[in-house]
């Protein structure tokens, strides 16, 4: 274990002077990536780094196939391995909270370490006060928390014997006392502040050459450490746009298979080997004609029909596509990878191939090669784990992956309920999303005994558990507005606190009545909701790719990849493996072009800046070419809501009064500049030229190569999670993102009129109400009239109305 | 201008009507449509906020012309968009045991909203008729029968309106017919010797009073078809050209003819003209809370603003006395209809749907009496509410041949109004459904409330004020309607059920209530009272105990307290104050002179009746004025256009600083003097008029709720009076018998 910034004393359980030779190697990419900020980046470089992503990182260390040393090194904050980014705080007498890492059973670890930075309570006390750390239930280091050195950074060696192949538990144990006394276990004062993101998890080892089945692709292609977490999709020299389709497909196949964590690619011709002695050597081989010697480093896909592929591929295996064809095997020259044929005799049967990979859970053939006969997708299909729900449905805690389960003891509990709203649900304001809860809970529990219930984290109810003689509940009822919840991705968390009645040093506690039970007969219920929302949003689009999917349907979608390079190629299917993980699916019916589309459809682009044509930019929101005055976003700007004006002031704001007032929310900085943001990756969202309330989102940078490297950056969490508005600029920095509301909202949905109306009346209230007085005085005045007409007529003009 | 140049003349512009009426469907389209849109909070807020103050800084602009309907417009559009709401986006229910309370809670509202469109239809325009004078042509006058309809009423109630009907001056001949239920051949013959001697020495009494006052007697066989029957029996032994309806207490004034018949000569096809039933004494509701004369009366809201609305429309609705109707009209539909026990709104029905016409003289004629005691108001609502429900559902307006669309809206709306005992009761259940049982039959939250809700029932009490500001004060209606409500509901079902049961049962009139006592129906006031006072505790609990709930439980506790003042201020009218005279005295101003012995003493009258007068004079020398002292009142006689000189006798003197006050009594020696009594209380309809157009003082919403809080407190008083002596008799009966001896108990009784 070695301290950086600490003068503590540890109990060390076990030091290897490995650690400080791996310190030493881990040191050194660190300086290579200062010196590569400041020059370009080529696809090579990033290659050989292992393509740094977020802060997560994995190097090859020590790699010399000749020599056979193979050691590399993933390090991964631990923020990675939790659902959302944030602290951890470890609160109260007794706390802990468990992580979980994958590990890919394709490296063999040799070393682990923890690199642990905390912040504790300066009340506590050293002798009783002490942090745990477990590796697999097994406790690896001990250490003090002390009052006098509150921030610790520290470096604890795991016992890498100890980390197996798949999940691995982490769990950080905290007992926290202030006296040596009886003391109040709950004082606000104990607590611990893990940082996620500074604390990191080191694991080195050796790669092991793989022989895989494609039944195994789920344990070599996915987020565990140890697999590579970058591809390489070769195409066949002559390539047009339906290969970049089938290349998104299995980019998107890929991404699926990665889960949270977004996989990165780089696009290639297949080269034929030279025919040299040595290569004479491997004839024999499965890539007899393919130039191997760059593609070691990461796993390869190569696609392309039995012909396009014929000079790369053995004879053996060409006779072996007869149909969509899939087929894994290590990478000859370098069997730590692997190459996948994805193939087929025909273009149908290649697009067949690889749309069948996008079957995560598909169990496939136990062999290293399989024929793809038919793939029967529905028109609405789910590829994968995210449980959309429909509005004006009620759905069982059950059916949405929340079984019956008692939670019991003191503390702190939870359950988690996850789900997928509509990205463009609107309802009425009262619309309420009830939840019918069935639930019991022990008897004598202390009476601040509660159940919270949050929404996206924000509190929401809470339910008293205070009968002293337990109670069981059927059907309890909390309602909480629709608009409380989220487009896309929905948690709510119930928290069971279950206090016990009696506490002290002195007193022997009874946990055992401390139980709670939430039964999977509980229900949600969701009220009606149509679907329309206001556009353009990129945050709506990171979070649930809105537009590209409406109402759980896949639109008419074009790619368009302006730039034929292989850079903007690779970051399109960054973008597209990004696309599949956040939809739970790929864009099956997406039309990729190297041009723009000529017909109504939504629209993406991926292209550098000089590809982009007048008409397209004449819509964005900002102008590239540098001659343009546009907002340049010099700060982070809150896109505020305006400020609520008095009743009467707010009225001539109507008539273009009130014109002295400056804007309620600074928001602009306009710059004249004439060289275009050269140092930024720009996404933005508008209202599409090409077709009636279509969408462009566009990814551009200054090139190809820039434009992948901002790919591979913003496709990380971090940055992705922060699009929105309708402009956004980045780098490679994860912290370095700004976003802008520019353009014009337009609204898109298949609302009724009723429904839209209400939308747009409940923005600008005036003009209803104006509009009421209007026809209420136009109403009037017919009505005038023809009550006198007919007054005149029956009575004529000797009687009188009324005074 | 020959018939077809007239019709071509007409043509385009019944063309351009036509246009615009299509226009005005259309933005009535659109306002509906505006009205039923759902919005945030947020937004309704700022609609509702906007047209309310439009409500209040307007309301004095639109009084008159096209403002008045641009807020009339606001005020439906309210309650449109309210009724809308509630329809939408709050009958959402999730227990069983809410459903059935919230539905109908649902439906009292949206038959409250109903009516007040209807109320604004009827209302948009109402008329005043200006005078149209007789021919002078005597010959080319019509004939006219007074029909005096009876049946137990009181001999000298009938002696004032024979008398009053005898002064009616009228170039034509006349003829005075008194209809007598009450000495039928039936009743003669009864099986019960009591009814049959009462019968024949009633008929026999009446009889010589025709006699006397040289009118006529008419009476039949049998009492078919009650009044209807009467009247129709009548019709076939009679010829008059018109009929004027009376009913035995409506004592007719001198110009009741002038002002009536001339419009029968303008329009041949006019079958009815009815005019207001002018009451001289309180009904039991002002009588017992003391406000006679200080608040309009209740029945002027029909007759100072619906008649006169009606009437724009061809409505007038024919209220079964104190109107003329042309006999061949009434031959066209063979008399007086008999289906439903309200034979006059009835008969104005189906001659509205012949084609004939109505309207309505805003002059009060003749001066009537309202009922005196709690159940004989109670028993004459019910006829009319019955007799309304049993013409909605026998002879629905809607859907009756021949009536134009505007008659069917407004018969519509006179019907309708009587089904308001469901909707009152469910008023006053609902809030304690909440408070009580916690039962959501509302399903809106706080906010919603106060959106939506709030304003609506703001802007319903503001259409009322707006409509009927100079004739009812804020919740009297509420206070009428409660009374009713709770006797009203079991008839009204059981008329729904069975729409041809109901029997016409007579209006006690002309009684003598000779001391204090509690209404005999108070005891299910008491059932309530205890309900809403368990609710209000309840309301407080729920306060304490469910501070989530604190702003519903105010919400719903104000309107329960509201319910809770109704119930104190009913308590207030169930406790009778005592009415010894039958004769009511009316308010008079007039100079007179009082002879006594030799000396003329100038006094001025204050009141009158056919009994007596009350006069002040300043006169503080004379010591003849004295009780007792007999003498001659000299005064003039505008009615009979001449002075009358009546003999008195001075009943009783109150001395003041600046004069006496001396209680006379008529002392009537002869047919001529109480005929000039009669022509000199009642045959002036000058004076009613003055004292109809009398504008008591204008209450506003706030005044209002503190008026029914004063009366619920002053009033009930009495109740709990009469209760705490009833359970103390009630726990020392028992006691006494134990303990005390029996003289002490027999004392003690």
């Amino acid at each position: 274990m070695k301290i950086i910034n600490s003068m503590i004393n540890i109990h060390v359980q076990s030091v290897s002077l490995r650690t400080v030779l791996c310190l030493f190697i881990l040191s050194l990419p660190s300086v290579a990536l200062s010196a590569e900020e400041q020059t370009p980046v080529t696809p090579d470089k990033i290659e050989k780094q292992g393509l740094p992503t977020d802060k997560a990182s994995f190097s090859d260390t020590l790699e010399d196939k000749e020599s056979g040393v193979n050691i590399k090194s993933f390090n991964y904050p631990l923020m990675d391995f939790m659902p959302n980014p944030e602290p951890i705080v470890l609160r109260k007498a007794n706390d802990q909270h468990a992580l979980y890492f994958p590990v890919s059973n394709r490296i063999d670890v040799t070393y682990a370490e923890l690199r642990l930075k905390f912040t504790n309570s300066i009340s506590l006390l050293q002798d009783r006060s002490q942090l745990r750390i477990k590796l697999n239930e097994i406790t690896v280091a001990q250490l003090p928390l002390r009052a006098d050195q509150p921030q610790v950074d520290v470096v604890i060696e795991l016992p890498a014997e100890l980390i197996t192949s798949g999940f691995n538990n982490l769990t950080i144990w905290v007992a926290q006392h202030y006296t040596l006394e009886c003391e109040d276990p709950a004082a606000p004062e104990l607590w611990t502040e893990i940082d996620t993101f500074n604390s990191e998890l080191t694991l080195t080892g050796q790669l092991q050459p793989i022989d895989v089945m494609l039944s195994q692709l789920d344990q070599v292609m996915g987020p565990a450490i140890g697999n590579p977490q970058s591809y390489r999709i070769l195409m066949p020299e002559q390539y047009n746009e339906d290969h970049i389709a089938t290349g998104a497909l299995i980019a998107e196949s890929i991404g699926l298979r990665h889960f949270y964590r977004s996989p990165l690619f780089m696009s290639a011709t297949a080269k034929k080997a030279p025919f040299t002695t040595e290569t004479d050597a491997v004839m024999m081989n499965e890539f007899s004609g393919l130039d191997q010697e760059t593609l070691s480093g990461s796993d390869n896909v190569l696609f392309g029909t039995r012909d396009e592929l014929k000079p790369y591929l053995s004879s053996e295996i060409l006779n072996e596509i007869k149909d969509a064809y899939l087929g894994i095997f290590p990478l000859p020259s370098d069997p730590r990878y692997f190459v996948m044929i994805v193939s087929g005799t025909t273009k149908e049967e290649l697009k067949r191939a690889a749309t069948a990979l996008n079957f995560t859970n598909f169990p496939y053939a136990d062999a290293k090669t399989s024929l793809i006969k038919a793939t029967d997708i529905p028109a609405n299909s789910r590829f994968g784990r995210k449980r959309f729900i429909k509005t004006d449905r009620l759905y069982t805690l059950e059916e949405l992956g929340v079984e019956t389960s008692t939670v019991q003891g003191a503390g702190f509990h939870e359950y988690e309920l996850v789900f997928d709203l509509p990205a463009d649900f609107y309802a009425a304001e009262d619309a309420t999303v009830n939840l019918l809860l069935d639930f019991s809970y022990g008897a004598r529990m202390r009476d601040d005994s509660i159940l919270n219930i949050r929404l996206n984290d924000a509190f929401e109810r809470v339910i008293a558990l205070t009968d002293p003689e337990g109670a069981v509940f059927k059907g309890y009822d909390i309602k909480i507005p629709l608009r409380a919840f989220n487009p896309g991705r929905n948690r709510i968390r119930f928290e069971p606190s279950l206090i016990p009645s009696v506490g002290g040093e002195c007193i022997a506690i009874n946990d055992r009545n401390l139980q709670f039970t939430l039964y999977g007969t509980s229900i949600i219920k969701f009220p009606f909701a149509t679907s329309y929302a206001g556009l353009p949003d990129l945050n709506l689009f990171s979070r649930t790719v809105f537009p590209y999917r409406r109402n759980g349907q896949p639109e008419p979608v074009t790619v368009s990849v302006l730039s034929n390079d292989y850079d903007t190629i690779s970051a399109t299917w960054t973008l597209m493996a990004k696309f599949a993980q956040v939809a739970d699916g790929p864009l099956m019916d997406a039309e990729f072009r190297f041009s723009l589309p000529e017909d109504d459809r939504e629209l993406i682009i991926v292209s550098p800046f000089n590809t982009l044509d007048e008409k397209i930019m004449s819509s964005a929101p900002i102008q590239l070419d540098g001659s343009s005055n546009y907002a340049y976003p010099v700060a982070q700007q809150i896109d505020g809501e305006k400020v609520e004006k008095g009743f009467f002031v707010q009225f001539p704001d109507l008539f273009g009064g009130n014109k002295e007032e400056p804007e309620a929310v600074p928001f602009k900085a306009h710059i004249e500049q004439n060289a275009n943001p050269q140092a930024h990756g720009v996404a933005m969202a508008f209202k599409s030229p090409f077709g009636q309330d279509r969408s462009v989102t566009l990814f551009t940078a200054e090139t190809g190569q820039k434009l992948h490297r901002y790919m591979e950056a913003i496709v990380q969490p971090t940055l992705w999670s922060k699009l929105s508005g309708d402009v956004a600029l980045w780098t490679a920095d994860p912290k370095s993102i700004s976003t802008q509301m520019i353009g014009k909202k337009f609204y898109v949905g298949n609302a009724g009129l009723r429904d839209k109306t209400r939308f747009q009346i409940s923005q600008n209230p005036w003009w209803w109400i104006i509009g009421v007085f209007v026809l209420i005085f136009l109403l009037a005045w017919i009505t005038r009239v023809l009550l006198h007409r007919r007054f005149l007529n029956r009575h004529g003009r000797n009687v009188r109305i009324e005074d | 201008m020959s018939q077809s140049e007239a019709t071509l003349s007409e043509k385009p512009e019944k063309k351009g009507a036509t246009g615009l009426t299509i226009v005005w469907l259309f933005f009535v389209i659109c306002l509906i449509v505006a009205a039923s849109l759902v919005v945030d909070v947020s937004a309704q807020f700022w609609l509702a906020g906007s047209l309310i103050a439009f409500l209040v800084l307007a309301r004095k602009k639109c009084e008159h012309g096209y403002l008045r309907l641009v807020y009339l417009g606001v005020i439906s559009f309210l309650s449109i968009r309210y009724i809308s709401w509630r329809t939408f986006d709050t009958l959402g229910w999730e227990n069983p045991l809410d459903f059935i309370p919230m539905i109908l809670l649902y439906l009292a509202e949206l038959y409250a909203v109903v009516l007040g469109l209807l109320g604004i239809f009827v209302c948009i325009e109402p008329i005043n008729r200006p005078e149209t004078p007789i021919s002078s042509d005597p010959e080319k006058l019509p004939t006219v029968d007074i029909f005096i309809t009876t049946y137990n009423e009181p001999y000298e109630m009938i002696e004032v309106t024979l008398q009053a009907a005898k002064q009616v001056r009228y170039p034509q001949h006349v003829s005075i017919y008194l209809l007598d239920d009450g000495g039928t051949q039936d009743k003669l013959d009864s099986k019960d010797p009591e009814v049959a001697i009462t019968a024949r020495i009633r008929s026999m009494s009446m009889r010589k009073l025709c006699q006397r006052l040289k009118v006529n007697y008419l009476t039949r066989e049998n009492n078919n078809d009650h009044k209807a029957g009467n009247i129709n029996a009548a019709l076939t032994r009679t010829s008059g050209d018109l009929v004027v309806i009376l009913d035995s207490d409506h004592v007719p004034a001198v110009d009741f003819l002038e002002k009536t018949v001339g419009h029968f000569e303008r329009d041949p096809k006019l079958f009815l003209v009815q005019t207001p039933h002018f009451f001289i004494n309180p009904d039991p509701i002002e009588k017992n809370l003391e406000i006679f004369t200080r608040m309009p009366s209740e029945n002027e809201v029909f007759y100072r603003m619906m008649q006169k609305g009606l009437d724009y429309w061809n409505g007038s609705l024919f209220a079964g006395s104190a109107a003329v109707l042309r006999r061949s009209c009434l031959d066209e539909i063979n008399g007086f209809s008999t289906t439903s026990v309200t034979e006059d709104a009835e008969t104005a029905l189906d001659l509205h749907s012949k084609g004939f016409n109505s309207l309505y003289v805003s002059h009060p004629l003749i001066s009537g009496l309202a009922t005196e005691s709690f159940s004989a108001f109670i028993t004459q609502r019910l006829r009319w509410g019955t007799g309304m429900v049993q013409i909605m559902l026998l002879k629905n307006p809607l859907f009756h041949p021949g009536l134009t669309l505007s008659q069917r809206v407004c018969y519509l709306s006179n019907c309708l109004y009587w089904f308001f005992p469901f909707a009152r009761v469910i008023f006053f259940v609902a809030p304690m459904m909440y408070l009580l049982f916690g039962l959501h039959i509302y399903n809106a939250n706080t906010t919603e409330i106060l959106a939506y809700t709030l304003p609506h029932y703001w802007a319903s009490l503001q259409l009322s004020s707006f409509l009927f500001q100079r004739v009812r004060w804020p919740f009297v209606s509420l206070l009428y309607e409660t009374l009713q409500s709770i006797f009203s509901l079991q008839g009204l079902i059981k008329t729904i059920s069975n729409p041809r049961a109901p029997k016409f049962v007579v209006t006690p009139k002309g009684m003598h209530l000779d001391e204090d006592f509690v209404s005999p129906l108070a005891t299910p006031f008491y059932y309530f009272f205890v309900l809403q006072i368990l609710a209000f505790a309840f309301g407080v609990y729920r306060y304490i105990n469910y501070p989530e709930e604190q702003t519903l439980v105010l919400l719903v506790g104000f309107w329960h307290v509201i319910n809770l003042l109704l119930m104190l201020a009913s308590f207030g009218v169930l406790a009778e104050l005592r009415q010894r005279r039958a004769m009511p005295r009316i308010a008079a101003s007039e100079s007179a002179i009082l002879k006594v012995h030799k000396s003329r003493i100038p006094c001025s009258v204050e009141n009158l009746s056919t009994g007596g007068a009350s006069i002040f004079t300043n006169n503080l020398i004379n010591r003849m004025l004295i009780p007792g002292t007999n003498g001659i009142l000299e005064i003039e006689n505008k009615a009979l256009n001449k002075i009358s000189e009546l003999i008195v006798e001075i009943k009783s003197v109150k001395r003041e600083q600046d004069g006496r006050h001396l209680g006379l009594e008529f002392v009537s020696t002869n047919a001529t003097q109480r005929a000039e009594v009669v022509g000199l209380v009642h045959g002036n309809s000058e004076r009613w008029f003055r004292y109809w157009e009398h504008q008591p003082q204008k209450v506003g919403k706030l005044e209002g709720i503190i008026l029914l809080v004063y009366w619920g407190l002053k009033h009930s008083k009495m109740h709990l009076k009469y209760l705490s002596n009833k359970i103390w008799q009630f726990i020392y009966k028992p006691f006494s018998t134990l303990i005390l001896k029996p003289d002490t108990v027999k004392e003690f009784n």
